[in-house]
């Protein structure tokens, strides 16, 4: 193997922290607007970003740019890592005055579009910083799905590949024409952001958290203009809006770029995307007829509540109409199994997604029937075409890592005198990058700012290795990975 | 969690018990008040105002407004934080407050106020956002002792024991004049008349809450979780009290005490 090549990373690392820097500039002049003297910190941050970045840049420049899949790795976890640490730099500088532990969790769950937060008092804070968190989770939200569409196929990481085989429209073409792909999906975003705005501005939001709140949908992060999440806004257009939104966050990004190809029914006709939506169906009906049954709750209104709020969860997004952890034990139980489930692949989703499932279960189904009938020939196969055991394999990698990996999170917590369930839940929540856990400590209508700083990094370090899907993040920890 | 309709009704009880209120069969003395969750005013960390009544959660002590706490030197505004998360919880709840609240003539009232079967004061407690009082039953001992060793909010810190605090006890951190914007001390501000970088303004020794007079020769004071307390805080503000108990010993009434509907009574329930 030849040695990493470092200098076309730090190229494109140096060029990218440069367009993260140029984004500083949205805050700073709201701010400004306002009177409000916070935009001070954004231009110095935004000064130490664009200088380490632009020097990156500039040391590094040479043509042609390569990148092999072991740099494709380190690029990956680089960028996720030392964005979050210049993003923090805001939070540090402005009249939140918050410590380095905090400002990095917090820029770390926006760019890994968890939402977990440690901040209150959102209502009262200038426009800046929340619109910087908004911000924070939009960009997080399409660096994702370019990672997810041009990067991790190739890498195979998680199962990832079967992207790469089943469809020469979303693999290899794709990958090989980026930038093609990347103009129609910065189209795709900011047109679904932009109509997701006007209806939360029809619902009565301001135009302000309109599109703050539409920024933090599309991207299923879930930061909030409010301490009382989307559950300040009491108009259900407003709550069905961020229910579709989500929805459409949780979904696979180059269909809708198909879909406007031509190719209109692409969205129906896929197979996760259909069992996303059954799924999110059975559990929404079987909520609302518990809660308006159950426990007297209007019809309407309990539909209302279940879906956003599942959508909510299920999708990764983490925004809250109430708090659902006081629905009862059964309640919390289900909304805990929520947090592992996630979008589809190709979204701004989190969790274990659902081609996972559908892969593991058809998996285990046809291990039964070998089990049944020794002889036979069994495949696996995923939307018509047979699915290869590598692929069987590293899912199933996948799910093993997601679980150790939210046991092992746990542990750190237990270990730091947390409750059970704020343990299980923190861990499960931050691997799946979805946001509030359970409990009167992080539930939704908690805040991760009580917990010590020891869990709020071990919860970091969880959120980064979910986002990136574990095996980006831990190919680097080997020797082999190094080795020239 | 499992234990929070237990511990509400435990504390219910118990708090009950130790106060003097009446039991659920006793129609003297005992008086619940219930309002809308999201209609409650929050003045601080453990402070409501329901309808018109200010009741102190029984059994815990919370940072005041304008306390500090010492995180590793950084000056966290602990006291606003209780209150703020207070205010977020409710922010959520879809149901009632019920509060039960002993009956007394003198200011602040004392009460278990429990909402979708959780008690605010054991939510507080278990955040570590207050402390337990001494005569606080032994559930809410046994949570601020899960609390504290957990190192969970103001334990993860160095503080003043709120009453201490309302004596006039400060941290040296809190002594000092904090400024509020951040570490450009070193920094000019000014360069030829331009004001460059803000000028620092100075954290007054906590005293937040501003007492204004209203309509009718009444008194009011506001704190910063209060609608317009930005406008007062500028000008036309006669007084500073450093916690509500000092205000209403005062004789001074929270804002919203003179314009809120009382909330429906429901006695002896």
């Amino acid at each position: 193997m030849d040695a990493i090549g470092l200098g076309p990373v730090l190229y494109v690392f140096g060029v990218l922290l440069s367009v993260l820097a140029v984004f500083m500039v949205v805050p700073a002049i709201l701010d400004i607007i306002d009177g409000h003297d916070d935009w001070l910190g954004f231009v110095v941050a935004m000064a130490l970003t664009l200088f380490v970045g632009m020097a990156l840049a500039l040391a590094n420049m040479e043509r042609p740019i390569r990148l092999g899949r072991r740099e494709a790795f380190l690029l990956t976890t680089v960028v996720w890592v030392c964005f979050s640490v210049f993003a923090a730099l805001p939070f540090m500088l402005s009249e939140l005055r918050l410590s380095f532990t905090d400002a990095f969790f917090e820029a770390m769950s926006g760019f890994t579009t968890t939402g977990s937060t440690v901040l209150v008092g959102l209502d009262a804070m200038p426009r800046g910083i929340l619109i910087w968190r908004a911000l924070l989770q939009w960009m997080g939200g399409i660096g994702m799905i370019v990672i997810a569409v041009a990067a991790m196929p190739v890498l195979k990481v998680g199962g990832m590949q079967l992207f790469r085989t089943e469809s020469s429209d979303r693999s290899d073409k794709v990958f090989a024409r980026v930038a093609d792909f990347a103009v129609s999906l910065v189209v795709v975003y900011v047109g679904l952001t932009a109509i997701c705005a006007v209806l939360y501005w029809i619902g009565g939001m301001t135009p302000f958290e309109a599109i703050a709140h539409s920024m933090t949908t599309l991207s299923t992060g879930g930061y909030s203009t409010s301490d009382g999440s989307i559950g300040h806004f009491t108009n259900p257009i407003v709550h069905w809006t961020g229910t579709v939104f989500m929805l459409a966050g949780g979904l696979p990004f180059v269909l809708y770029i198909r879909a406007v190809r031509g190719a209109t029914w692409a969205l129906p006709h896929d197979s996760q995307v259909r069992a996303l939506v059954v799924f999110l169906c059975v559990v929404i009906v079987g909520m609302t007829l518990w809660l308006a049954y159950g426990r007297g709750m209007p019809f309407a209104e309990a539909l209302r509540l279940v879906a956003f709020n599942v959508v909510s969860i299920t999708t990764t997004t983490g925004y809250a109409t109430t708090d659902y952890g006081l629905w009862g034990p059964a309640a919390q139980g289900i909304f805990f199994f929520l947090l592992f489930v996630g979008g589809c692949s190709g979204s701004t989703a989190g969790g274990i997604k659902i081609f996972r499932f559908q892969i593991l279960g058809k998996a285990a189904w046809a291990h039964l029937h070998a089990l049944v009938l020794p002889h036979a020939v069994a495949h696996t196969a995923y939307d018509g075409r047979p699915v290869a055991e590598d692929v069987i394999r590293a899912v199933a990698t996948f799910a093993f890592v997601f679980v150790g990996s939210v046991v092992a999170l746990s542990l750190l917590l237990f270990a730091n005198g947390l409750d059970f369930v704020t343990s299980l839940s923190g861990a499960a929540q931050a691997v799946a990058n979805v946001g509030p856990g359970l409990g009167d400590i992080i539930g939704p209508a908690g805040n991760y700012s009580s917990l010590p700083d020891v869990a709020k990094w071990g919860l970091a370090f969880g959120m980064l290795l979910g986002r990136l899907e574990f095996f980006t993040v831990l190919v680097l920890i080997t020797s082999r990975f190094w080795r020239v | 969690m499992l234990g929070r309709r237990f511990i509400a009704i435990a504390s219910i009880v118990a708090v009950a018990a130790a106060a003097g209120i009446a039991g659920p069969g006793r129609a003297d003395g005992a008086e619940t008040i219930a309002a809308p969750a999201r209609s409650v005013q929050v003045i601080d960390g453990d402070s409501l105002q329901v309808g018109r009544r200010v009741l102190n959660l029984a059994g815990i002590d919370a940072p005041e407004l304008g306390q500090l706490c010492d995180a590793d030197g950084r000056a966290w505004p602990c006291g606003l934080d209780a209150a703020r998360r207070i205010k977020k919880l409710l922010a959520l709840q879809l149901g009632n407050l019920l509060c039960r609240i002993k009956t007394s003539d003198g200011m602040p009232e004392a009460a278990v106020c429990v909402v979708a079967d959780s008690d605010l004061g054991a939510i507080q407690l278990t955040q570590g956002l207050a402390v337990a009082t001494d005569d606080a039953p032994p559930t809410f001992r046994a949570i601020e002792d899960g609390a504290r060793e957990a190192g969970l909010g103001i334990w993860s810190s160095r503080f003043v024991q709120p009453p201490s605090w309302r004596r006039g006890e400060r941290l040296p951190m809190e002594r000092d004049a904090v400024s509020t914007t951040g570490g450009w001390n070193h920094f000019p501000r000014t360069v030829f008349g331009v004001r460059l970088l803000p000028i620092p303004r100075t954290h007054y020794a906590g005293c937040v809450l501003r007492g204004m007079p209203a309509a009718g020769g009444r008194r009011v004071f506001l704190g910063p979780l209060d609608d317009g307390y930005a406008g007062i805080a500028r000008g036309r503000a006669n007084r500073a009290f450093c916690s509500d108990d000092e205000a209403e010993r005062a004789g001074w009434l929270h804002i919203g005490q003179t314009a809120v509907a009382e909330g429906p009574r429901v006695p002896g329930h």
